[in-house]
């Protein structure tokens, strides 16, 4: 609202009102003449835009026609230049914004009859003259374009009929274009896209062939340079691969380029060699290192022109993949009560050749610590053993806590020197220590205080002052024995069972002390006199069986320093001597605390073992003499030779000691217990006759299954199925390697496996021993049907799913892994199926004597099973063998069922596997009675592994035995191998063959 | 068993020597030094020979220091006799270890004797060290009518170790052989009783070297070995006991055990030294055998028939005319009536005493509580079993101070075995005197003292349940006894002193020292 105080406005004149009515009209007409001015001028330069297009369209299509080889991008490329001016002219104006004169200009053009007047007024205006002239020219202007419409004064009906005709022409243009190169436009689209023609039916000329590659695989593979003849081109090959391409330039050929395009890197054009520009068929050649995948093509210059070869040849990578490691481990996770050495089963392989091996472990979360292990590498590629790892040593600076958790595992290195080595990692296994208390300090704990209380008991009866209730102090007694006797853990057999003795021996006389009084008080006495012997007796075979346990890890540790000793002999590299010196070093700090922990041994067992069975001044003596500090000064000096000597020295010493300890150990056990120690005396003997019996009959069943096997000529036989089926097995284990490598849908150990199965098969071939192939064989089929089968359900799963829209279905990747395994399949039936045919063909038929022995060897077997049978009854009968640990019953049963299979094989006439059987038996006897000996020797072996006296037994892989090819065999095959193979499976077999023996 | 090896009769020189030389050699070595010096004054001339035997001089009169740097000056002088280098360097090495070891010993002196012994605990052997051999110059120098105005040099080293280093013997030799003590060098030299884990009897042995000693210049070193070892055998008690001999209960066991079974150590096989016998048990029944030998020879003749066989033996006369012309036999006369002498004497056989063996001490006392002076067992019968299953447990008892209990378990042992038996005597006797039940004691202990003379433990023992009952004469023997085997016992050495004082004794002043010291180890 103004203010009251504001002047008031000038009253409007009538002149006025109208010139600004005539303002309004003239800006009016001259906007919209504007516009309608713009919309013509675009029509205009459309109609020329697509003339220039068609135009061009029809000029490439006539040349194409004339000359089908131009490059076709030649043409499209100016084609579509024309194309982009045309539109470019087109859209110029458009951008520009027109002014009122301009615009009233371009109506004088038109001869509009206003325009010379609108112009004029225009003009004037523009110099700022204000008169009233002007006003009256604008009424004047105003009033003529009230007349006249803005779309009369600029007509678009000519420059739509210019746009009509131009579209007919291109129509018209097009049209000839499709007579005259109908895949023009197609193939320049594709051009346009891809830069490849697309044209199936008239395929590109190729315009280099006879293409050969001689590739050269980078150095650390080891693989030697091959040459493929006739090939297409295309590259698969390592990273690193030097590759020389010769190749002929199909047409004289001025010069040549070599376009080399790798994944993710700068296109690279390279010179290539031309053998002569006049040439008809001229050969041109080129190197280049593979770096990655990618693809490459030539580039020729001809008297035609420029010629680039219209499909590039790829280039694949084969991949160098990191190693397979396989660790074998006693168990999984593997539970032990004090820390005792593991063994495990290491196997590490590569494609090209290993580098360094590892153990690496680490202690719950405490960081991951690395141990070198140097293992059998019978070729570079393959490194394998056993390893038996001191869990012991990591206490070295302090004790693992009760339930402490070690994870492990092997890691192993390739020699990749182009990309770089990588590590495989065989899978994580766990050592789980237990929390409970150590079962041999709870069982020292337990001896002490029953002999300290039966001892103080024995001393009150004597005295017959001091206690007043001297029967209810035995009955006490009788109550901690009982409890001993009874716990449900800690004791070792041998206390439990003295415990339980003693308890039942003490209660007797308390019930009879209890109903006669004091009568009986002598015989009580004489009882807690040995009772107080047996215990001390057994305190005493305690501390030998310590000294024992430590002699015989002084001897471990004194192997292992000789074994590192040689390797340090043999060590070339620094690094290495550097490593295995500190290891040197670790053991003979071990092997100085062990002859302290012997020297205080010794000396705590004063008063607790009887002279007459421990020598202590031969180990004092010993402990002067064998300092390993000599040793370590000799190798400070670097006289590793003259330190080598030592230790053998050293070594002669100690196992003389050890000698002398468990000669000790023996002749204790034998006065403690005699009718025991003849008990398993016997039972020790027993066991090793029946393993011995065992060898011998496998023994004579090889030799009969060879001599059959000889005889009837059926080694020609077999060695032909090999000749004929090692074909087959070499192309199930290339089809299986190549199954392991794509690896995403398919267990790698499985395929490993069936590999290790098959080759099985070879071997058993080769030893003759066709139901030994024939059971492989069916092992294989079973399994590559397995694996055939498993896949085969994840891709109709993934087709189901992809059926009912919750997936896309199986890749290609899974359907090529399917494939494969079906092809593996029927490689296995096919091997199963021809050594079922050979089976009829076989058959060695014994002679009448072979027969005879046959029969002979047969009754043996079934003697020898008798045999068994009553070692194990007397093992549940007599009670001197009721402390041994149950592993030993477990273990004869175990050969009991293998006699028994050997009987039934026997029966059945097939010798080799009878022998085999007969074999296993004899190992599971072995083992038995070494556990026998060692109850004999420590004596107190309970039925936990790791029980406090097999501390220093090493935790063990179950049949581990059975895994490494044997020289033997290694041998045979060499044998097989120089008497050859059908020449045209001769390289496969090769290879198969080299396979089979690393 | 106590191996007394004379050295002289396997020393010798070593190396051709000049016959001068030699001839001042052999007497230093027969510790006749003071025929020796006007011949050494003679030689002073020869700058080829004289620092050599200046050098021996010197060592043999114990002034080793000056014989090290006077042979080494002789060895770099390039003048030395070339025949001479060889015995100059051992000497020269020996006297530097001589040196060494005897460095800041303390000298004690008495009327002919020079006893050298390691500052502090040895000191308490030095009184009774003194004492014995004064008495036994007196005696058997009387006897062998061989008496030097001395002083004669002893030295007692610490350690068996030392033993080797001042001697030709290694530290094995010592071990194995059991010699613990050496007569040589114009010297005495012993290990002391601490050396050993229950001492041995170090005054006889004294006594026995001494022996040696006198022999050696009494007869200008031409006695043979079994002689030798007979004469000192024979006179090794002669400080404490009248003339005659005897032999102890282990020695005749042996004597017995040969006899019975027509095995005897003949006198030619005991040449060149008893300790090169193949068995101790052989080197025992040898020197049981001499000692019978030379009881035979002096029966009825006394110690007359030793002067007189000796100065034969001196005059140049071998040891066939020297026995015949003593006893009136030819020597095969001689050794066939003195074996059938033997087989009337009725020695018996003790098989529980088992053979006297040293126990050398090695990185402190063993712990257990072993009688330190019993033999080692063997196992034996049944009833011998049972007896020491009760030995166990009472040892067991025992330690645990359930000392009643542990004598009743004992006591059944000793049922078994009969009295005296080695294996409990001792330990039931410390038992009993810990249960202050000296009589108990008394009896227990003294029946060993008969099978074991030479127990230091049971002689300690007796003595002490006797001085504890107040009969201080009757203890006297036992311990006097006790300190010629252990002079470390506070036990032994206080008491003396107060026997010593209440008999108004000398000797009161030197056990009363030894007291005190032994005590405050």
């Amino acid at each position: 609202m103004p203010s009251p105080d504001a002047p008031a406005p000038p009253p409007v004149s009538a002149a006025a009102g109208r010139a600004r009515a005539a303002d309004d009209t003239i800006e009016r007409f001259v906007e919209v003449a504007r516009a309608r001015l713009l919309s013509r001028a675009r029509l205009e330069r459309a109609s020329v835009a697509l003339q220039l297009l068609v135009g061009g369209t029809v000029l490439a299509a006539t040349l194409r026609a004339l000359a089908p080889a131009l490059e076709l991008r030649a043409l499209v490329v100016p084609a579509f230049l024309a194309w982009v001016l045309g539109l470019w002219l087109a859209g110029r104006e458009t951008k520009q914004r027109l002014d009122a004169i301009t615009v009233a200009e371009t109506l004088q053009r038109d001869r509009l009859p206003l325009s010379d007047e609108l112009r004029s007024l225009l003009e004037l205006r523009e110099q700022h003259t204000d008169s009233a002239f002007l006003v009256l020219l604008a009424e004047r202007v105003a009033v003529q374009m009230g007349r006249t419409s803005p779309e009369a004064a600029v007509p678009l009906a000519a420059a739509h009929g210019i746009l009509r005709r131009t579209l007919l022409s291109c129509a018209a243009g097009l049209c000839v274009v499709g007579l005259v190169a109908p895949h023009l436009l197609p193939d320049a689209w594709a051009a346009l896209r891809r830069g490849t023609p697309v044209d199936a039916a008239h395929p590109p000329q190729p315009i280099v062939g006879d293409i050969e590659l001689d590739l050269e695989p980078p150095a650390y593979t080891g693989l030697p340079p091959r040459t493929l003849p006739s090939s297409g081109g295309e590259l698969r090959v390592l990273r690193g691969t030097k590759v020389h391409i010769r190749a002929r330039s199909l047409g004289r050929t001025l010069r040549a380029e070599l376009l080399v395009e790798l994944d993710g890197k700068k296109r690279q054009r390279l010179p290539v060699k031309l053998s002569s520009p006049t040439a008809a068929l001229p050969t041109i050649e080129a190197d280049f290192t593979v770096d990655g995948p990618g693809r490459y093509r030539y580039v020729l210059w001809r008297w035609t022109g420029r010629r680039v070869e219209p499909e590039a040849h790829l280039i694949q990578i084969d991949p160098d993949v990191a190693p397979r490691v396989e660790l074998r481990v006693p168990a999984d996770p593997l539970e032990l009560s004090v820390p005792r050495p593991v063994e495990l089963g290491i196997e590490a392989e590569d494609d090209f050749g290993l580098g360094a091996v590892w153990l690496a472990y680490r202690v719950g979360d405490g960081a991951v610590q690395k141990r070198p292990l140097v293992l059998e590498q019978p070729t570079p590629r393959r490194a394998q053993g056993r390893y038996t790892w001191e869990l012991g040593e990591l206490e070295r600076e302090a004790p693992l806590p009760p339930g402490a958790r070690i994870s492990y595992w092997i890691e192993a290195e390739d020699n990749d020197e182009v990309s770089g080595k990588k590590i495989g990692r065989s899978r994580v296994a766990t050592i789980t220590l237990r929390s409970t208390a150590k079962p041999a300090e709870v069982d020292r704990a337990n001896l002490e205080q029953l002999l300290e209380g039966t001892l103080a008991h024995l001393a009150d009866r004597l005295d017959k002052l001091t206690t007043p209730d001297p029967h209810g102090a035995l009955v006490a007694l009788v109550a901690r024995f009982d409890k001993v006797a009874h716990a449900p853990a800690g004791s070792t057999p041998a206390l439990t069972k003295l415990a339980t003795d003693i308890a039942h021996r003490l209660d007797r006389l308390a019930a009879e002390e209890s109903t006669r009084g004091e009568k009986n008080g002598d015989k009580i006495v004489a009882e807690l006199e040995r009772d107080v012997l047996a215990l001390d007796d057994l305190r005493g075979r305690r501390r030998l069986d310590d000294m024992v346990r430590i002699g015989n890890e002084m001897k471990r540790a004194r192997d292992e320093l000789k074994r590192l000793m040689e390797e340090l002999k043999a060590a070339s590299s620094d690094a290495q001597k550097e490593l295995l010196k500190k290891e040197i070093e670790r053991k003979l700090v071990e092997l100085e605390a062990k002859m302290q922990e012997l020297r205080r041994a010794s000396a705590d067992s004063e008063g607790e073992v009887p002279d007459e069975f421990l020598n202590r001044d031969a180990i004092r003596k010993q402990a002067a003499k064998d300092q390993p500090d000599d040793i370590r000064k000799m190798l400070a000096n670097g006289e590793l030779d003259k330190a080598m000597s030592e230790l053998e020295r050293m070594s002669k010493s100690l196992d003389k000691m050890t000698g002398e300890l468990e000669r000790g150990q023996k002749s204790q056990r034998q006065a403690a217990d005699p009718a025991q120690e003849k008990a398993l005396g016997e039972l020790e003997n027993e066991l090793a006759d029946l393993a011995k019996e065992e060898r011998d009959v496998k023994e004579r069943a090889q030799q009969l299954r060879d001599k059959a096997a000889e005889r009837s000529a059926d080694r020609g036989s077999l060695k032909q199925l090999l000749d004929k089926i090692a074909p087959k097995l070499a192309e199930l284990d290339r089809r299986a390697d190549e199954q392991a490598r794509e690896g995403r849908y398919v267990d790698r150990e499985d395929v490993s496996r069936l590999r290790a199965v098959a080759k099985k098969v070879g071997r058993a071939l080769e030893g003759q021993d066709l139901d030994e192939a024939q059971g492989m064989a069916l092992d294989v089929r079973r399994m590559a049907q397995g694996q055939s089968v498993q896949l085969h359900e994840i891709v109709q799963e993934q087709e189901a799913e992809a059926q009912a829209r919750v997936g896309d279905g199986p890749s290609d990747a899974v359907k090529r892994t399917d494939r494969r395994a079906a092809e593996i399949e029927q490689l296995a039936r096919q091997i199963e199926s021809e050594l079922a045919k050979a089976d009829g063909s076989r058959q060695p038929s014994l002679s009448g004597e072979e027969k005879k022995q046959l029969d002979d060897l047969t009754k043996r077997q079934q003697s020898a099973q008798q045999r068994g049978e009553a070692v194990r009854n007397k093992m549940g009968s007599d009670p001197s063998l009721q402390g041994l640990p149950q592993s030993i019953g477990q273990g004869v049963d175990g050969a009991r069922r293998s006699m028994g299979e050997s009987t039934k094989q026997l029966q059945r006439s097939a010798a080799g596997r009878a022998g085999e059987s007969a074999g296993e038996a004899a190992q599971q006897l072995d083992a038995a009675r070494k556990q026998v000996s060692d109850a004999r020797r420590g004596g107190d072996n309970n039925d936990r592994s790791d029980g406090p006296d097999q501390r220093d037994e090493p935790v063990r892989i179950p049949g581990a035995d059975d895994s490494a090819a044997p020289k033997a065999f290694r041998e045979e095959l060499l044998d097989a191998m120089k008497r050859g193979a059908p020449k045209r499976f001769e390289e496969q077999v090769q290879r198969y063959y080299e396979e089979l023996v690393r | 068993m106590r191996a007394l090896v004379l050295l002289l009769a396997f020393s010798g020189v070593a190396h051709a020597m000049p016959e001068d030389v030699s001839r001042v050699y052999g007497m230093l070595e027969s510790s006749r030094l003071e025929e020796a010096a006007p011949l050494v004054d003679r030689l002073r001339k020869d700058a080829s020979v004289y620092p050599f035997v200046a050098g021996a001089w010197a060592f043999y009169h114990g002034d080793y220091t000056a014989a090290a740097d006077t042979l080494e000056s002789a060895l770099s002088s390039q003048a030395l006799d070339p025949q001479l280098v060889g015995e100059a360097t051992q000497l020269r090495d020996l006297a530097r270890n001589n040196a060494a070891v005897i460095k800041g010993f303390v000298h004690r002196r008495s009327a002919h004797f020079d006893v050298a012994v390691a500052p502090g605990l040895d000191e308490a052997l030095v009184g009774p060290a003194l004492d014995t051999l004064e008495k036994q110059w007196t005696q058997a120098g009387g006897d062998l009518g061989e008496q030097p105005e001395g002083p004669i040099r002893v030295e007692i080293y610490g350690d068996i170790t030392d033993l080797a280093k001042v001697s030709p013997l290694t530290v094995a030799e010592i071990e194995t052989s059991g010699t613990i003590a050496l007569c040589k060098y114009n010297r005495l030299m012993a290990t002391s009783p601490r050396a050993l884990v229950a001492g041995y009897p170090w005054l006889d042995t004294l006594s026995h070297e001494l022996t040696h000693y006198l022999v050696t210049r009494a007869s200008h070193d031409t006695v043979p070995i079994w002689l030798h070892e007979g004469i000192a055998k024979l006179e090794e008690t002669r400080w404490r006991a009248p003339f005659g001999g005897s032999l102890s209960p282990s020695q005749e066991h042996l004597l017995a055990t040969g006899l019975r079974d027509g095995h005897l150590v003949t006198f030619a096989q005991m040449h060149p030294s008893m300790a090169l016998l193949p068995s101790q048990e052989d080197a025992g029944l040898a020197f049981a055998e001499v000692t019978t030998a030379l009881q035979r020879i002096t029966e009825g003749r006394g110690p007359a028939a030793l002067r007189r066989l000796i100065g034969a033996l001196r005059d140049g006369a071998d040891v066939n005319h020297a026995v015949l012309a003593v006893t009136g036999e030819t020597f095969g006369a001689f050794e066939k009536s003195w074996h059938a002498w033997l087989k009337t004497r009725g020695y018996r056989l003790h098989p529980e005493l088992g053979m006297e063996r040293l126990r050398f001490k090695r990185d402190g006392v063993p712990k257990d509580d072993k009688d330190e002076d019993a033999p080692p067992t063997a196992p034996g019968n049944e009833r011998e079993q049972k007896a020491r299953s009760h030995v166990r447990l009472g040892t067991m008892l025992r330690t645990r101070g359930r000392l009643q209990a542990a004598a009743s378990e004992y006591e059944q042992a000793s049922a078994i075995f009969g009295p005296g038996h080695p294996e409990v005597a001792g330990r039931l006797g410390r038992t009993y005197l810990e249960l202050h039940a000296w009589d108990k004691a008394i009896a227990s202990a003294r029946p060993g003292i008969e099978r074991r003379p030479e127990s230091a433990g049971l002689k300690v023992t007796v003595g002490r349940a006797l001085l504890e009952k107040g009969d201080d004469a009757a203890a006297r023997p036992y311990l006097e006894g006790a300190l010629a085997v252990n002079p470390y016992d506070p036990q032994t050495r206080c008491g003396l002193q107060k026997i010593y004082a209440a008999l108004h004794d000398p000797r009161e002043t030197i056990e009363a020292a030894a007291c005190k010291q032994v005590s405050a180890r």
